[in-house]
C-alpha cells in the first residue's frame, strides 16, 4: 500500500519564518506586511468559516475580528507556536462567538437523510464529491466539522489543532474519530465497495 | 517496532495529510501492512482527505473589499477622539476586546483632561499674580489666551491668525503669502501643522483690517484654512483639518 507521503515540513518552515518576518513588521504597524499577511489567509479561512455558516458576511466579520487582533496584538506574539497556529487560533475562537450569537436558522442546515445516510450521487464521479463531502459535514457538531477542516482542508497536525482549539491531543483525537465514525454512518460510500469492512 | 491498533487508528488523518514525522510514519506503516481494519480506515480517510482538499471552488472571494472595512475599522478605532460617537456595529464581534479599549482610552482621557486643567489654573494663577510687562511677547490674561486642548503655550499679544497650508505650498510662497499682507509666523507649526501668524502692521491698522486678511487668506488657493483667534478664550485646534 501506498502512503502519502508528503511530508511538509520543509516548506512548512520557510513558510512559518516568511509569517514571522511579516508579523515583526506589522508589529511596527507597517501597512503593506498586514495586507500580505491578511491576503494570504483570506481565501482559507473564508473557505474554513463558510463551512460553518454559508453567509460570507458572517466570514468576513470573523476574517475581520481576527486580524482587528492581529494587528493590535502582533507585538505580544512571542513565538511559542507558529504563525498560522496563533492566527487560527483567533479565527477558531471569533467564529465560535460568532456561531453562538448566531440565530438557529442561520446556520448551516443539515440535509435530509433516509435511515441515517444520505441520498448522494456517486462519490467516484467529480462533480458530484465536493457536494457528497459538504453535506454529509453539515451533520458533524461544529467542533468535529473544525477539527476535520483543520486536519485535511488546513493540513494542520494533531498537535497543531490541540493548540487552536486549547484543548488536549487526546480531546483532538476523539473529535476526529467521532467526526470519521459518524461519517463512515452518512457515506457507506466512502468504504468504497466493501461496506461491510467498516469498522 | 510496529505502533499498536488504537494508536494508529487515532493517528490515521495525520498519516494522511502527511503531518506525522517520519520515525512515527515507519512505525504506523508497519502496523497498517499487519492489520486489515487500519489499513481500510486508512483508504477511507484518504478519500475524504482528497475530496476535502480538493474543495476549492465553492468559496473564491477577492479580499480587497473586506481589508478595506477592516482598514477603515482601524483608522476608527486608533482614532477614537469622539467618545459619545455611536459604537460600530462591527464592534459587537468583540465585546471584550473594545470594552477593554474604550475603558483604557476614557482612563486616558480622564487623566488628560486632569492634567490640562491643573496647567491651565497654574498658568491662569501665575499670570493673574504677575503685572504684565510691555514687552509683546508675554500672553494675556487667560481668558483671551489661546490654548490648543494638548497644549497650554503663551502666545503672543500679537497673534491674530492661524493658518494652515496647502502640503504643495513652498516656504517661498508662503513668505510671499505673509510679507504681502504684513503677516509674519510667531508660533507653530502645531501638531496639526498649523501656524500662529501675527501682524507687523500697526495695531490699529492690525484690528480694522483683520477681516480683510482672514477673507483674503481664505480665498488663497496655498491655504487650506484660516482663523481668527483670541477672540474665543479656547479654540479647539484638534478638531480643525
Amino acid at each position: 500500500m501506498e502512503h502519502i507521503n508528503h511530508s511538509s515540513s520543509a516548506p512548512r518552515t520557510r513558510n512559518d519564518e516568511r509569517e514571522r518576518a511579516l508579523l515583526a513588521r506589522v508589529a511596527n504597524q507597517n501597512r503593506s506586511a498586514f495586507e500580505e499577511l491578511y491576503t494570504g489567509y483570506h481565501r482559507r479561512l473564508t473557505r474554513f468559516l463558510m463551512r460553518l455558516a454559508p453567509r460570507y458576511d458572517i466570514a468576513e466579520e470573523v476574517i475581520n475580528d481576527t486580524f482587528w487582533i492581529v494587528w493590535q496584538k502582533a507585538g505580544d506574539f512571542r513565538g511559542g507556536s507558529q504563525v498560522s497556529t496563533w492566527i487560527m487560533g483567533i479565527a477558531y475562537r471569533r467564529a465560535l462567538k460568532a456561531l453562538r450569537a448566531l440565530k438557529p436558522e442561520a446556520e448551516m442546515q443539515p440535509i435530509a437523510t433516509v435511515s441515517g445516510t444520505l441520498l448522494v450521487d456517486d462519490p467516484n464521479e467529480a462533480n458530484s464529491t465536493e457536494s457528497w463531502v459538504m453535506d454529509a459535514l453539515t451533520h458533524l457538531p461544529a467542533e468535529q466539522r473544525m477539527a476535520i477542516e483543520l486536519a485535511y482542508y488546513m493540513g494542520h497536525s494533531c498537535e497543531e489543532i490541540g493548540a487552536i482549539m486549547q484543548c488536549p491531543v487526546s480531546t483532538v483525537k476523539a473529535r476526529m474519530f467521532h467526526a470519521r465514525q459518524k461519517l463512515k454512518q452518512l457515506l457507506p460510500r466512502l468504504a468504497g465497495e466493501d461496506d461491510e469492512g467498516l469498522t | 517496532m510496529s505502533a499498536s491498533h488504537r494508536h494508529t487508528f487515532d493517528t490515521i488523518p495525520w498519516l494522511v495529510n502527511g503531518r506525522v514525522s517520519d520515525d512515527e510514519r515507519r512505525a504506523l506503516d508497519e502496523h497498517l501492512r499487519e492489520c486489515a481494519e487500519c489499513s481500510s480506515e486508512f483508504d477511507q480517510q484518504q478519500r475524504l482527505h482528497t475530496a476535502i482538499s480538493a474543495d476549492e471552488s465553492r468559496v473564491d472571494y477577492a479580499p480587497g473589499a473586506s481589508l478595506q472595512k477592516l482598514w477603515s475599522r482601524i483608522g476608527r478605532e486608533d482614532l477614537i477622539d469622539q467618545p459619545t460617537a455611536k459604537p460600530i456595529a462591527s464592534v459587537s464581534f468583540l465585546p471584550g476586546t473594545t470594552r477593554a479599549a474604550r475603558s483604557r482610552m476614557m482612563q486616558w482621557l480622564a487623566a488628560a483632561v486632569v492634567v490640562e486643567a491643573v496647567g491651565i489654573t497654574l498658568l491662569a494663577a501665575t499670570l493673574m499674580n504677575k503685572p504684565a510687562p510691555s514687552n509683546a511677547f508675554v500672553a494675556p490674561p487667560a481668558s483671551t489666551a489661546y490654548v490648543t486642548v494638548t497644549t497650554t503655550q503663551i502666545v503672543p499679544a500679537s497673534a491674530t491668525l492661524l493658518v494652515a497650508f496647502a502640503p504643495n505650498f513652498t516656504v517661498s510662497e508662503v513668505n510671499a503669502l505673509l510679507q504681502q499682507r504684513h503677516l509674519e509666523v510667531v508660533n507653530g507649526p502645531n501638531s496639526v501643522g498649523a501656524y500662529t501668524l501675527a501682524s507687523s502692521a500697526a495695531a490699529g491698522q492690525r484690528s480694522a483690517g483683520l477681516p480683510r486678511v482672514l477673507a483674503d487668506l481664505r480665498a488663497h488657493p496655498g491655504v487650506r484654512f484660516a482663523e481668527a483667534i483670541a477672540q474665543p478664550a479656547v479654540h479647539t485646534a484638534e478638531t480643525n483639518p
